[in-house]
């Protein structure tokens, strides 16, 4: 009789592997439902095709930077595949109670929580595919573009971590409640959390408790500035994502020792990552970005073409070419003994809150005394974004305004002791021959100028060409603007021959406005700019 | 069809029509924007207006379970055509959704202590409402078309479809974008759209209210 049942072929009692062999088995079929689910695909098709698009609707993007660009990727990947897993982990946990078989599926071999732990193994794959294609677009620019710096490994994982973590949730949400309805409003507080979650922490460090982490910094900086606990970070995804896997099984039924180790052993890497996300940035970081906001030319390296030193930062060296072709076409249009002067860019960074309440007067200061130390006085400054075309117009401007006046615009306080900052008045017709020659620098640069004559941010009506967004370096008055709008409607070898006889009349201080329209042969400006 | 067989049928379909999902959407749609407003003054009116769209998610998500029928399988016979059913169902709603949209926009107003929530774009945000909670019901509307010998749960497929339609809609590019900041110059233009996809969604939603044949 024992012979007998210990020949009996699959019971459970004689194959002790036949449990594990049934979750892999449902784990794949469960893997493959997800990835074919409708949804799945929806939310993959979408996160590359937002990719692509990006590339062609947004002009920065074609020179990307990696180390912002892998947190912007993570964070989609947690909307749209992350979505997808929570929502159709939730389905397929539901789906027993859907086609009415919950009673059915007690009768089967496998037991609730072992149904559980296979739903859990199937957003893997999803996770997997996330890291191929976040990995694939990174690699795709760091060869084909341009690209500054390099993407932090610990910031792309976090992507495929999300996945995993709403995958959870979503099994979880399905052991919780059995409406439809609760996943897709979870999915919809998480969107809300990344529009609220900002403004609400206000730039804290709570906000990393947040599946997105904390807020990026207003714009792109080296690699080395960054200071991001992005490792801890991923620590912690992971932890609350074994937490909430933990909590499914509890909840499916399971009592054993190894789901209380997982537990215990999820929860220490969620509190140890959840502590040491919260610790950062430090002193250190602090520290180096001042020294480098204050200091660049000492984190820089420089490059020379033709007359013009190229200063940039650390990983930003692969866009000297294309601020090369900017400012070669704008001297270009300049005569000889004009170009003779060697020209510096740099590029330079200004964190707000950084100057300890000194004001931009001193950072501006710096910047000088730090021009003058490494013997590039008077360079042209850059920010660490490009592409666009109003980056552009905007140092095709300021590097004519080098030209014709053999100063770099500068910004200062509209009214002293007022925070408030203007650039440096370019009156007459040296305002008309900056925006003429930043016109010069091919077509981008001409979009840029066009739209921010159109909507730019000046209240005075002219035109201001800005290094970054805190100072503003060049202001063009709105009569020298028209004068120069017109200029560049005429056939342009007629106005080239004009501006290069009449150079040393158009940058005379004394020249006005309505002269500079006699020379270039447009009519007058019905106003005049006070200077 | 007329007033005197539709009438029996509106408490009946009050009863059979799944309420919980559209309650809890629109608690939570009243929370995501009322909350946030609440607890700071910081919010700027893009917040606000993107945090009044996620309250119209919810509130559409809610709508897509409106036409949940266990009876599906019975009902191609019955001699009120389906179309009326549906109409019923959007009848009872309706109402409801309507004054939860204009308290919920009307509490956002006048809670808030700051200028954004004077100058959030009501009438704008309750086109881009009305196009999503249209969307939603052609959603569910086709997705029990669709399901012939279903068990009248056409929500598991329309909830999560309008999450996809949001998706799309969230991500389409210039020129026919439709999810822009109040400051955009293509505001205008892009309620443009908004009204052609309220327009689409409600034809939708007729045409998949016949049954098949």
């Amino acid at each position: 009789m024992t012979a007998l049942l210990a020949h009996a072929p699959g019971t459970p009692a004689i194959d002790a592997t036949a449990p594990r062999r049934a979750v892999l088995a449902l784990a794949r079929v469960e893997t493959l439902r997800m990835l074919r689910h409708p949804v799945t695909v929806a939310a993959t098709l979408l996160l590359a095709g937002s990719w692509v698009a990006t590339w062609f609707a947004i002009g920065t993007s074609r020179y990307p930077v990696l180390q912002e660009l892998d947190r912007d990727s993570a964070i989609g990947m947690m909307i749209l595949l992350g979505g997808a897993a929570l929502i159709v982990g939730n389905l397929a946990v539901l789906r027993a109670h859907r086609d009415g078989t919950t009673g059915l599926s007690q009768v089967l071999i496998l037991p609730d929580r072992a149904r559980t732990l296979a739903h859990l193994f199937a957003p893997l794959p999803l996770a997997v595919l996330g890291a191929v294609l976040i990995v694939a677009r990174m690699a795709a620019l760091a060869i084909w573009a341009p690209a500054a710096g390099h993407p932090n490994p610990y910031e792309l994982a976090t992507g495929p971590a999300t996945v995993l973590l709403l995958g959870a949730l979503g099994v979880l949400l399905g052991r919780l409640t059995r409406s439809a309805v609760v996943a897709p409003l979870a999915l919809l507080v998480l969107l809300a959390s990344l529009v609220a979650l900002d403004p609400l922490a206000h730039g804290g460090k709570a906000l990393w408790l947040a599946p997105q982490g904390g807020s990026a910094l207003p714009m792109p900086v080296p690699v080395s500035l960054i200071g991001r606990p992005a490792a801890a970070h991923l620590g912690y995804l992971l932890g609350l994502a074994g937490l909430l896997a933990a909590a499914a099984l509890l909840r499916a039924g399971a009592r054993g020792v190894r789901v209380a180790v997982a537990g215990v052993l999820a929860l220490a890497c969620a509190v140890a990552g959840g502590t040491a996300q919260m610790s950062a940035p430090g002193h250190a970081a602090v520290a180096a970005r001042t020294a480098v906001m204050y200091h660049p030319s000492q984190y820089e390296t420089c490059r020379e073409l033709g007359h013009v030193t190229y200063c940039a930062f650390a990983g930003f060296s692969r866009w000297i070419p294309a601020w090369d072709t900017v400012v070669r076409a704008v001297v270009a249009q300049a005569p000889a003994t004009a170009r003779s002067a060697p020209l510096t860019v740099r590029q330079r960074i200004a964190f707000v809150g950084l100057s300890g309440g000194k004001g931009p007067e001193q950072l501006l200061a710096a910047w000088r005394a730090d021009d003058a130390a490494a013997g590039t006085p008077g360079a042209i400054g850059i920010d660490t974004r490009w592409g666009d075309s109003r980056s552009a117009a905007s140092l095709a401007a300021r590097v004519a305004y080098r030209l014709v006046t053999g100063q770099p615009g500068e910004a200062r306080e509209e009214r002293a002791g007022q925070r408030e900052l203007v650039g440096a008045t370019a009156c007459g017709g040296v305002g008309v021959l900056v925006v003429w020659l930043a016109a010069q620098a091919g077509t981008q640069a001409r979009t840029g100028l066009r739209q921010l004559a159109e909507d730019g941010p000046d209240r005075r009506g002219g035109v201001s060409f800005d290094e970054n967004e805190l100072f503003p370096s060049v202001y063009v008055p709105a009569p020298e603007l028209a004068v120069a709008t017109q200029a560049l409607d005429r056939p342009r070898a007629d106005t080239a021959a004009r501006v290069q006889r009449s150079w040393a009349t158009l940058t005379a201080p004394g020249t006005t406005a309505a002269q500079a329209a006699r020379i270039l042969g447009v009519p007058a400006p019905a106003t005049s700019t006070a200077c | 069809m007329s007033t005197r067989t539709l009438y029996p049928l509106l408490w009946p379909t009050a009863r059979a029509i799944k309420w919980r999902p559209l309650a809890a959407g629109a608690a939570l749609g009243m929370a995501v924007l009322l909350i946030p407003q609440a607890l700071t003054e910081r919010l700027t009116v893009t917040h606000l207006t993107t945090l009044a769209r996620i309250a119209a998610i919810c509130l559409a998500l809610g709508a897509a379970f409106l036409l949940d029928d266990p009876a599906t399988r019975s009902t191609p016979a019955v001699p009120t055509p389906r179309l009326a059913r549906n109409l019923v169902r959007v009848a009872l709603a309706g109402p409801t959704i309507a004054l939860w949209w204009a308290l919920t926009l009307s509490l956002a107003k006048t809670t808030g202590h700051h200028a954004a929530a004077a100058h959030l774009p009501v009438a704008a945000l309750t086109l881009e409402a009305a196009a999503l909670l249209a969307g939603a019901l052609a959603l569910a509307a086709i997705a029990q078309r669709r399901t012939v010998d279903g068990n009248g749960n056409a929500s598991v497929v329309a909830a999560p479809a309008v999450l996809v339609f949001v998706a799309v809609a969230w991500l389409l590019p210039h020129p026919v974008e439709l999810i822009l900041n109040p400051t955009d110059p293509r505001w205008t233009a892009s309620h443009h759209h908004w009204a052609g996809v309220l327009a689409t969604a409600l034809v939708a939603f007729l045409w998949a209210g016949h049954e098949r044949t």
